[in-house]
């Protein structure tokens, strides 16, 4: 008799956990709630040809926001992931930006010619941006949705949630643009 | 009197509640700190030799000294 009312509330507690979204489905911030990524107009200079752009420039595309270094074991795991994921959901309008955050530029560059990337890399020497995105370690990566929300943030790389990663991205860009 | 105090007291309370708030090393500002040279020793030489020592009985390398190149995602 006793022993009931313990019951009840296991019951009620699995049922919850059961039926919570954030269990099943991806663990996108809604819309509605989801903040403006910051800095959108800060003009960074891209490899290879120096040109400078702002995420504002590429609004309207899914944008996955990576901030790197060079002498971040994790983020050199991720380039190939980046690059393939670049290719394959190009199409669907998926943008990948890497922001390199190394304070020797040289060392970015050599690490670049090592690991050609498939996407696009800006270079912040001058850190302007991951204080206020709320890197917390390295990568951290920012997913920002067509109207240029953050969606989703993932700290670290690790190979076995790459699908959840991809999930996000291809949830994202199916969703219907307002 | 009394006033001047209040003025002064008031005048660094943002400073107070602000002291902590911009300290320590942000995660992408320690390539610089987890370089060889900026290690706290006096004897680069022996301290090396210990390092050796210590990874090789330790079975792991890099962790010692300030950064270890960490990037703080772990």
């Amino acid at each position: 008799m006793t022993k009931h009312p313990k019951c009840i509330l296991l019951a009620a507690l699995t049922g919850y956990l059961l039926l919570s979204s954030s269990l099943w489905a991806s663990d996108l911030t809604p819309s509605s709630t989801a903040k403006a990524a910051p800095h959108q107009a800060v003009m960074l200079p891209k490899y290879q040809t120096n040109q400078k752009v702002s995420l504002q420039m590429e609004k309207g595309k899914v944008i996955l926001v990576d901030f790197w270094a060079s002498w971040c074991g994790p983020c050199r795991e991720s380039f190939p992931w980046m690059t393939n994921i670049q290719a394959k959901y190009k199409g669907q309008g998926l943008k990948v930006i890497a922001i390199n955050l190394d304070q020797e530029k040289q060392q970015a560059l050599d690490f670049l010619k090592e690991f050609k990337p498939g996407f696009t890399v800006l270079f912040d020497t001058q850190a302007q941006l991951p204080e206020d995105f709320g890197v917390i370690g390295m990568p951290t990566s920012f997913l920002l949705d067509r109207q240029g929300k953050i969606r989703a943030t993932h700290v670290g790389f690790h190979q076995n949630n790459i699908n959840e990663y991809e999930a996000a991205i291809a949830e994202l860009l199916a969703e219907k643009g307002e | 009197m009394r006033k001047i105090i209040h003025i002064v007291g008031l005048l660094s309370l943002p400073i107070i509640v602000s002291g902590c708030s911009d300290m320590g090393v942000k995660p992408w500002e320690r390539d610089i700190l987890a370089q060889q040279e900026m290690n706290l020793i006096s004897d680069p030489i022996e301290s090396s030799l210990n390092d050796h020592i210590y990874f090789s009985k330790e079975a792991s390398s890099g962790g010692q000294g300030f950064g270890g190149g960490g990037c703080g995602c772990n």
